[in-house]
């Protein structure tokens, strides 16, 4: 296990790069945060073990997340507290090379598109998903995940498919689960509610199954799904709807606070990292039958196992898997100012 | 009414009492103390009466859509008719002409400086701004305990009048219909109106984007204190030592108990005194350092840095030791 504390700075989110297998950078916050600044991070792991810290950027607001650009190896988006988005080269101090503001509150999540890479992905406390490209100063796109003056409109996490470069899916503080195809001019193609009105804070696409992502929330639990058994016309006034919502591949209970981040394994179809606001970060197996409806008519059944790492001293908010070398290597940060980076196979 | 012609102050009076306000009398007269007999009541209803006063006031000036939306009218148009001293017909005239323009000065906010979109979505903003202004902070905190989110950020006073996504579909449309109306009203006025833009003060186009710059979120230390305090009553039922020693666990506390608040511009956490929080954090070590006290060039080796740090603990560091962690190094957890 390797560790590198980012002092005075709570994490919000950790990233491998994947240009080096060295490489890291860490979005973090001043406390916890709530108010004041935020700094960016560039980590290397030496052959030695040892982690060094390459760079750092200090931003005016916190940062909540980040995104290593698919196109060039020095490029990092962050996502910031004060609605930017700030594009970073490594090799320039100090100052970001691109700011990108038009989200009217905090930007919350940000991704890179893995097929059409020259496009990113970012979703706001506003309530909006804005389609980015560097070479422009506007977005291309606005997606509006709810509607405009809800009461509970932000979309804390949107993620490009890895299958598919013009699909996205998005988790939404209202429960709502929704799927996006940036080329129809409908582009909310599914829509759905998936945590029983608790709300839903995360959510990634599977990297092995086109049709199948995970979400999590502050119900504490980990649903997959596979969107071909969902039918998701967003019209819940429909008498025909079913009243439980539909129903997940598998459920994957174990955490005892809201999860803050899943990311599926780029190695294994069934490998799923969690973080939660327990202070653990858990992998998981997902064992459920795929020739079966998983959880159907909510009688559960136990479909999982999970390791758990339990050295994070505070709320795990942000993690990755390592693209690189043996496969089950994973960073985790959080709220305690550490970054972890372990062998998930050897918990 | 014609703007030419002596007019005194006497006719105007005329004009104003011959208004009908029958309804508007009556809806004071239900307002009028009626339990007299009730000393204690007497303060209540004196209040409400002001209150009401006022509310009848600000509406005479302005329909109550627009008083919403722009929180207070302007100061001048609450300027009551039949306030103005005994003037002379042309203080008369200049008084009316001036009551003419008020419209004029507004409706060019509304029209001129932004489009009617903006200003709806203004207005809209306004409406809904107790339940948009959520501070990152409540937000945030929201999510870890498992509660809804809107138990913690919406003011409870909002949240008694929150309503079914269909009323407040239904209600939208009423507001819609109604500010449509009422624009095409003061567009119908603004054409008629014969002034020039030159003549408007830049001082309303400035206040006008003063406001826009203000900041529509504003957070308060009571409500930020509330959101900490529903965090810490929902992490109280875990015991462990990870969740007692956590510091945000224990700042939180502090914030919950009034003894941490935000500042005044919301950029730091500040202590009662006034001292940034996160200093203090950052100027205290991590972990008390084990070589605290021993002069610079006294050590040579690493190994006899261990030995002498863990004799400062009260601990022997041997080679075995250092073999055992060595050898359990990748186990610790």
């Amino acid at each position: 296990m390797l560790s590198f504390r980012t002092k005075g700075y709570n994490g919000y989110g950790v990233k491998y790069s994947p240009f080096y297998d060295n490489k890291l950078a860490v979005a973090t916050s001043s406390n916890y945060g709530l108010v004041g600044n935020g700094r960016l991070y560039i980590l290397s792991i030496n052959p030695d073990g040892q982690i060094v810290n390459d760079v750092f950027f200090d931003t005016q607001d916190g940062l909540f997340d980040l995104a290593w650009s698919e196109v060039h190896e020095n490029h990092v988006a962050t996502a910031n507290g004060d609605g930017s988005i700030k594009i970073f080269d490594i090799g320039v101090s100090q100052f970001p090379i691109l700011q990108l503001k038009e989200h009217r509150r905090e930007v919350f999540s940000i991704n890179w598109n893995m097929n059409d890479k020259s496009t990113f992905v970012s979703s706001s406390w506003d309530g909006t998903i804005k389609l980015w490209t560097p070479s422009r100063k506007q977005s291309l796109a606005t997606f509006n995940a709810v509607k405009p003056h809800a009461q509970n409109n932000c979309v804390y996490q949107t993620v490009f498919s890895p299958h598919n470069p013009s699909m996205l899916v998005s988790a939404n503080a209202n429960s709502h689960i929704q799927v996006w195809d940036t080329r129809s001019p409908n582009p909310n193609i599914l829509d759905f509610i998936g945590h029983g009105g608790a709300e839903t804070l995360t959510c990634d696409w599977n990297k092995y199954r086109p049709t199948v992502i995970a979400t999590a929330g502050v119900d504490k639990n980990i649903k997959i799904w596979d969107l071909r058994m969902i039918d998701g016309t967003a019209d819940f006034q429909s008498p025909h709807q079913n009243k439980l919502g539909p129903a997940p591949l598998n459920q994957l209970i174990g955490h005892d606070f809201a999860i803050r981040r899943v990311v599926w394994s780029p190695h294994d179809g069934g490998d799923l990292l969690s973080c939660s606001y327990d202070m653990t970060s858990r992998v998981w197996k997902d064992q459920a039958d795929p020739r079966t409806r998983g959880v159907l008519n909510n009688r559960f059944q136990k479909n999982s196992t999970s390791k758990i790492f339990g050295m994070h001293k505070e709320f795990v908010i942000g993690g990755d898997y390592s693209l690189w070398g043996d496969p089950g290597w994973v960073a985790t940060t959080g709220w305690d100012e550490m970054v972890y980076i372990y062998d998930s196979k050897r918990l | 009414m014609s703007l030419c012609g002596p007019t005194t102050a006497l006719n105007k009076l005329n004009q104003h009492s011959q208004v009908d306000r029958s309804l508007h009398q009556d809806a004071q007269r239900s307002f009028t103390p009626q339990s007299q007999s009730f000393k204690s009541n007497n303060v209540e209803n004196h209040q409400l009466n002001l209150e009401f006063q006022n509310q009848q006031q600000f509406q005479k000036s302005f329909n109550p859509i627009f008083a919403n939306a722009f929180g207070k009218a302007p100061v001048q148009q609450q300027h009551p008719v039949q306030q103005q001293p005994k003037a002379s017909w042309a203080n008369d005239f200049n008084m009316m002409n001036h009551q003419q323009h008020q419209p004029h000065h507004q409706s060019h906010q509304y029209t001129t400086n932004q489009g009617w979109n903006t200003e709806f979505q203004s207005f809209q903003t306004h409406q809904q701004q107790s339940a948009i202004a959520t501070p990152r902070s409540f937000t945030n905190l929201t999510q870890l305990s498992g509660l809804n989110m809107t138990q913690a950020s919406i003011p409870t006073t909002y949240q008694s009048h929150r309503l079914t996504e269909h009323q407040e579909l239904h209600q939208q449309d009423l507001l819609n219909k109604e500010l449509e109306s009422e624009f095409m009203k003061l567009e119908q006025e603004f054409q008629n109106a014969s002034i020039n833009e030159h003549q408007i003060p830049k001082k309303v186009e400035q206040q006008q984007s003063q406001s826009q710059q203000a900041p529509i979120f504003k957070r308060s230390n009571s409500d930020f204190a509330n959101a900490a305090m529903q965090v810490v009553n929902a992490m109280s039922s875990q015991k462990s030592s990870k969740f007692q020693n956590s510091k945000f666990l224990s700042l939180m506390n502090l914030v919950s108990k009034g003894e941490v608040e935000l500042n005044d511009d919301e950029t730091k956490l500040i202590d009662q005194e006034g001292n940034e929080i996160n200093e203090n954090e950052q100027n205290k070590p991590h972990l008390p350092d084990p070589l605290a006290g021993i002069e610079n060039g006294e050590l040579h080796t690493p190994f006899q840095s261990a030995k002498l740090a863990g004799e400062n603990f009260g601990e022997k560091y041997t080679w075995d030791d250092v073999y055992d962690d060595y050898r359990n190094d990748d186990d610790a957890f």
